[in-house]
């Protein structure tokens, strides 16, 4: 274990109690075999990206830490309890953002809280709307449509959607996927001062490796048919223990690249197979 | 200041920095045109109709028809428009009332829509119309029958459009409300409501149309009463002009309620009507 975490920027250490357990999940749609025996943890405040192939199941491992697909065998906790579709302590953020047209802004923000908090008012209700709007830059278009605002701005309402209800976990699914390169890099801006912030613990899916190496503490290396973690690369240790982190970055970067090529190329075949 | 700068700010001085308004006539000319084609359309058909002086028993113009339709405002125009109108506005309500809950439950039942969707498809692309005779000889002559005929006609676009809608509630956005607590509920009044009601909208739109067909049939093939039965009346007593002038007052109805469900979409879905103006 790194004793080396007094230059990390939050207070994560490799002790903190986790988060999230998974235990020997399998996971099938219909007859195929989706997850295999998949076993990770999330530390609290710890950010954990995954990074896989195409179609190698991360999504579905998200949606089952999220408590909507059950997997056929395993053990899948968060907090110590194991997750129900409305436990309050997670929140999602989506690539396709999955906001509701017919709602304000304001009132997107605020759907969480609606549901969880409803010991709160709705006077109280809205303003916690209000403050995570305004964390995102947004407090001018609190009474606009989504449709009226650019893509960028659109995922930001979805995540103050998600630090509204104030999640111990957040989930986020590609979440900068559908943007373009520039607003894509300004919200992993807000995305890294929110975690701090908010000290959040985090899950990532994501296909971009930089954002990986640069916002993750751990990154877990998806293979695929079926799906099984093949590593788990603690990213914290290996920053706070580098000499050069400009040098061991490219070498990590290559070294994530060289298994994410593969893969790709090993589902292409797959998928050529299956047309034969 | 440096003469180069000096003559930066001229220049910037002498250019037309307002943006070019344009006439009054331009800016409202997708509002004008369709005015100024039905006023020169008019205003042909009378100039051909005085000048032709065609027989006014096979042939009218717009004076004629207004007087015509002045004659008929005299006489039982209020009456049969009370009667269409009731046999109109039940029949939409009824069809309404049976189409929302059965549309609901298909939308939300795979099984239901399974056993039901062929069926009910079927009968929506069936012309029922010619049902019409066998419930005149059930209801009778009086409204029942006219009731009845746009409740079959009417009912099976609303019940199709709202199962279709609730079919097509976006997957991502029941996760996303589940994911962040909504309850079984909750989804419905939040997630598949809203996105039903556009489709309840044009499915009303659908039904509108084929109701106002029922009425006028209706009441031309069976009645004492009616917008229908006057128009039936007047063309076979050769009366043109009072005929052309009871179908002015359907058009005249139809574009109305038309304009009022376009109203209501625009009220009910504004999203839906600015995503398309938007593309
Ligand atoms: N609803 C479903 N029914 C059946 N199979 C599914 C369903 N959803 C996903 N799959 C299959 O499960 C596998 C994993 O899907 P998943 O969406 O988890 O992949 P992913 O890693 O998120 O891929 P991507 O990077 O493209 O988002 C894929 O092979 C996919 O075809
Ligand atoms: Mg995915």
């Amino acid at each position: 274990m790194s004793t080396a975490g007094i230059t990390a920027s939050r207070a994560t250490a490799d002790g903190a109690p986790p988060l999230v357990e998974v235990e020997d999940v399998t996971f099938f749609y219909g007859e195929s075999l989706i997850l295999q025996n998949i076993s990770c943890s999330v530390r609290e405040g710890e950010f954990v990206s995954i990074i896989g192939a195409s179609g190698c199941g991360k999504s579905t491992l998200l949606q089952i830490l999220d408590g909507a697909l059950q997997p056929a065998a395993g053990r899948v906790e968060v907090g110590g309890k194991p997750v129900a579709a409305r436990n309050a302590e997670r929140a999602m953020v989506f690539q396709s953002f999955a906001l509701f047209p017919w709602r304000t802004v304001l009132d997107n923000v605020r759907l969480g809280v609606d549901y969880r908090r409803r010991d709160l008012s709705r006077k109280q209700r809205n303003e916690v709307a209000r403050d995570y709007l305004n964390r995102v830059g947004l407090s001018k278009a609190e009474k606009s449509y989504p449709y009226q605002l650019s893509g960028g701005m659109q995922q930001r309402v979805g995540l103050a959607r998600a630090f509204a209800v104030q999640p111990t976990l957040l989930l986020m699914d590609e979440p900068f996927g559908a943007l373009d390169a520039q607003n894509a890099e300004l919200l992993r801006e807000d995305v890294r001062a929110l975690v701090a912030q908010e000290q959040r613990s985090v899950v990532l899916v994501t296909h971009n490796l930089d954002e990986a190496l640069q916002l993750s503490d751990r990154i877990l290396l998806l293979r695929a048919a079926p799906g099984r973690v093949e590593d788990d690369i603690n990213v914290r240790e290996l920053r706070d223990d580098a000499e050069n982190w400009r040098i061991d970055y490219s070498r990590h970067r290559d070294r994530l690249w060289d298994f994410l090529r593969q893969e790709v190329a090993a589902a292409q075949g797959r998928s050529l197979e299956d047309r034969s | 200041m440096t003469q180069q700068q000096q003559r930066i700010q001229q220049v910037g001085r002498t250019l037309p920095v307002q943006p070019q308004r344009s006439g009054w006539l331009v800016r409202h000319q997708q509002r004008l045109l369709p005015i100024a084609t039905v006023v020169a359309i008019l205003a042909i058909w009378e100039g051909l109709g005085r000048v032709a002086g065609w027989n006014p028993l096979f042939f009218s113009y717009p004076s004629q028809i207004w007087s015509g339709g002045l004659e008929l405002a005299q006489g039982p125009l209020w009456s049969d428009l009370r009667v269409s109108g009731t046999e109109f506005l039940l029949g939409m309500v009824i069809s309404v009332l049976i189409a929302v809950p059965v549309g609901l439950v298909m939308g939300t039942s795979k099984r239901l829509y399974w056993a039901f969707d062929p069926i009910v498809s079927a009968l929506y692309s069936t012309p029922v119309l010619v049902l019409a005779p066998m419930l005149v000889i059930w209801f009778g002559l009086g409204i029942a029958s006219k009731v009845a005929i746009v409740v079959i006609l009417s009912t099976f676009p609303v019940m199709i459009n709202l199962t279709e809608g609730v079919r097509n509630t976006d997957r991502v956005l029941l996760r996303a409300a589940r994911s962040f607590g909504a309850n079984r509920w909750n989804l419905n009044r939040d997630v598949v409501l809203p996105s039903v009601t556009p489709f309840f909208i044009t499915g009303l739109r659908l039904a509108v149309g084929r109701a106002m067909i029922g009425v006028i049939v209706g009441e031309y093939i069976a009645s004492t009463q009616g917008i229908g039965y006057q128009i039936n009346a007047d063309a076979e007593l050769f009366a043109t002009s009072r005929y052309l002038a009871g179908v002015m007052v359907i058009v005249i109805f139809s574009v109305a309620v038309m304009e009022l469900l376009k109203f209501l979409e625009k009220r009910m879905a504004p999203w839906r009507h600015r995503e398309l103006v938007r593309e």
